[in-house]
């Protein structure tokens, strides 16, 4: 960590707990996907939330924000259970929260400024001078100012992904949360969404969660991993120790072999659909 | 485990008594019911979205251009098909009755005819059902595409109230295009029924403008700009509500987009029949 980086995370009170999930339990339907997760995300640092398909990765990352309710536990931010907050409640607290999501969500019909301004435009008072002044900061952060007329669709996916980042960005949040921001990309675009990611904390201080499936990604960019399975974490570690773990189920998942508990998991459960089907 | 010990390892569990077979309607029931809970928790949710977005109305001037935006897509956008439409519904309401009217000799009457039904029903509807099939259904599909794609949970993130950015705007627009193109197929529907009454049955311009004058009045024109007005808030509102309602990915949104233009189908015909009979109705003095 450089000079700047250190002086980032000493003003954002690195260390701290900043995000903390005390026995979730979610379910959909009859899919229940969190099963008691314990998680803490001390701020200043990157998180890394790795864990196969459908193991709860996103959907923790939701009741983070309160974008979803648990049906059990509880959430803190920044020592604040904002478990119960309606909307309204919760606008200060996602106030300090940049959320980039999957596909960038970026809106349609508008261009990449006008994606970048929208909150600025919808919730504050600023002119139209200061918005443009903040917003072409953030896209200059980005590298990405050259396009700032281009409609969504025009601009490529490692763009795209950087224009959602500039709008996470854009109140100067406290928490920033990547829900899988490399995947579908190549190699390349994938280790520049990951340097943004690095220089984004490097800058501004910023506490980064970050959701992925991708482990190479995710030895680059964290200071933390976590290993989340069947909606618990079962594994925490600093990226070194978590690569060279003995624990049978990250080393499967880190290593990607076939044979191994996750898989024989998998099996069991085709086997009692197929004898649930039969009955 | 002291039940376990007391039982020798062999015995078998005691047989469960066997559960009587469901009533062959029990499950058909029980859909049915589903469906009418869904219906009532849509409607209740669409009126709930109502309600907050007309709220929101008091920043139509912030949102200006977005609603000026909106009213430019459903207006122009509708404007040719409207208009072709509304004259081709005069001309055929014209030729219809003037055939049945002729042979009395009464054609005379069908610039009546023609004025009072464009006013009071056709111009409303047929607006209102080039509006569903043309803007209801892009609303649904644009709203459900933002929904599967993760823009309406961005918006939430960011705290940006959707009914004021993305309803409001909607509602506002179709409050204000439906009853002008109402009126547009209304003027277009008595030009193409005097042009049919004039060539086919034989009804001067002069005549006919003058009968269709005669039995405009005040309420049958306020009775067809409201129902307009009415139709364009179930078009906004059905379209903006199922697309919110959206889940399930492409899949999701050609769903929601097709159910918007069947649902904003039955509610035009219900409510148009409640405001004629609410208008109208008293006139009958039956029963």
């Amino acid at each position: 960590m450089g000079e700047r980086a250190a002086g980032a995370a000493a003003r954002s009170g690195a260390g701290r707990p900043g995000i903390e999930l005390r026995g979730l339990y979610k379910s959909f339907g009859d899919h229940q996907v969190l099963r008691g997760l314990d998680l803490v995300v001390e701020r200043g640092q990157t998180t890394v939330i790795v864990g196969g398909s459908g193991t709860g990765k996103s959907v923790t990352l939701k009741h983070m924000v309160g974008l979803l309710k648990p049906d059990r536990g509880r959430v803190f931010v920044d020592g604040e259970d904002i478990t119960e907050y309606d909307s309204d409640r919760l606008v200060p607290v996602r106030r300090k929260f940049g959320y980039l999501f999957q596909s960038g969500a970026l809106i349609g019909w508008l261009d990449v400024f006008d994606n970048v301004a929208l909150p600025l435009r919808e919730l504050s008072d600023l002119s139209e001078a200061e918005i443009r002044e903040r917003v072409m900061e953030k896209l200059r952060l980005l590298q990405v100012h050259r396009a700032a007329r281009r409609m969504p669709p025009e601009i490529s996916g490692g763009m795209r992904k950087r224009v959602a980042l500039a709008r996470a960005l854009i109140w100067d949040p406290e928490f920033v949360l990547f829900d899988e921001p490399t995947t579908g990309l190549d190699p390349i675009l994938t280790a520049t969404v990951d340097q943004m990611i690095i220089e984004t904390r490097e800058r501004t201080g910023v506490t980064s969660v970050v959701v992925s499936h991708d482990m190479q990604s995710a030895r680059r960019i964290a200071d933390k991993i976590i290993m989340l399975y069947q909606g618990r974490a079962i594994f925490e570690a600093p990226p070194a120790e978590f690569m060279a773990s003995e624990h049978p189920i990250v080393r499967q998942f880190v290593r990607g072999e076939l044979e191994g508990p996750i898989t024989a998991e998998l099996r069991a459960a085709e086997r009692g659909l197929e004898a649930e089907e039969e009955t | 485990m002291t039940l376990a010990r007391q039982q020798p390892a062999t015995d078998r569990p005691a047989p469960l008594r066997p559960r009587p077979a469901p009533h062959p309607l029990a499950e058909p029931v029980r859909q049915l019911g589903r469906a009418l809970l869904q219906i009532v928790r849509n409607a209740g949710s669409d009126l709930l979205m109502l309600w907050r977005s007309l709220l929101w109305s008091r920043a139509l001037w912030f949102k200006r251009h977005e609603v000026l935006r909106q009213c430019w897509v459903a207006g122009i956008g509708s404007l040719g098909v409207v208009a072709f439409v509304g004259c081709f519904t005069g001309m055929i309401l014209s030729l219809a009755a003037g055939i049945e009217l002729a042979k009395f000799g009464q054609q005379d009457v069908v610039g009546s005819l023609v004025a009072i039904s464009m006013a009071r029903e056709m111009g409303p509807f047929m607006t209102a059902l080039i509006l569903t099939a043309n803007v209801g259904s892009s609303m649904a599909a644009e709203i459900g595409t933002m929904k599967v794609s993760e823009e309406i949970e961005a918006l939430e993130v960011m705290s940006i109230d959707i009914h004021r950015f993305l309803v409001m705007p909607r509602l506002l627009a179709m409050m204000a295009v439906t009853p002008l193109l109402t009126v547009v197929a209304n003027l277009l529907g008595n030009l193409g029924g005097a042009v049919v009454g004039y060539y086919q049955l034989g009804v001067t311009f002069s005549r006919y403008y003058h009968n269709a004058i005669d039995i405009l009045d005040l309420k049958a024109i306020y009775t067809g700009l409201f129902k307009a007005l009415v139709f364009g808030v179930i078009i906004a509102v059905v379209g903006c509500g199922k697309g919110l309602r959206t889940s399930g990915g492409a899949l999701g949104v050609g769903e929601a987009t097709r159910t918007s233009v069947i649902v904003c189908f039955l509610y035009i015909m219900v409510f148009g029949y409640v405001i004629t009979a609410l208008f109208y109705g008293g006139q009958l003095g039956g029963g």
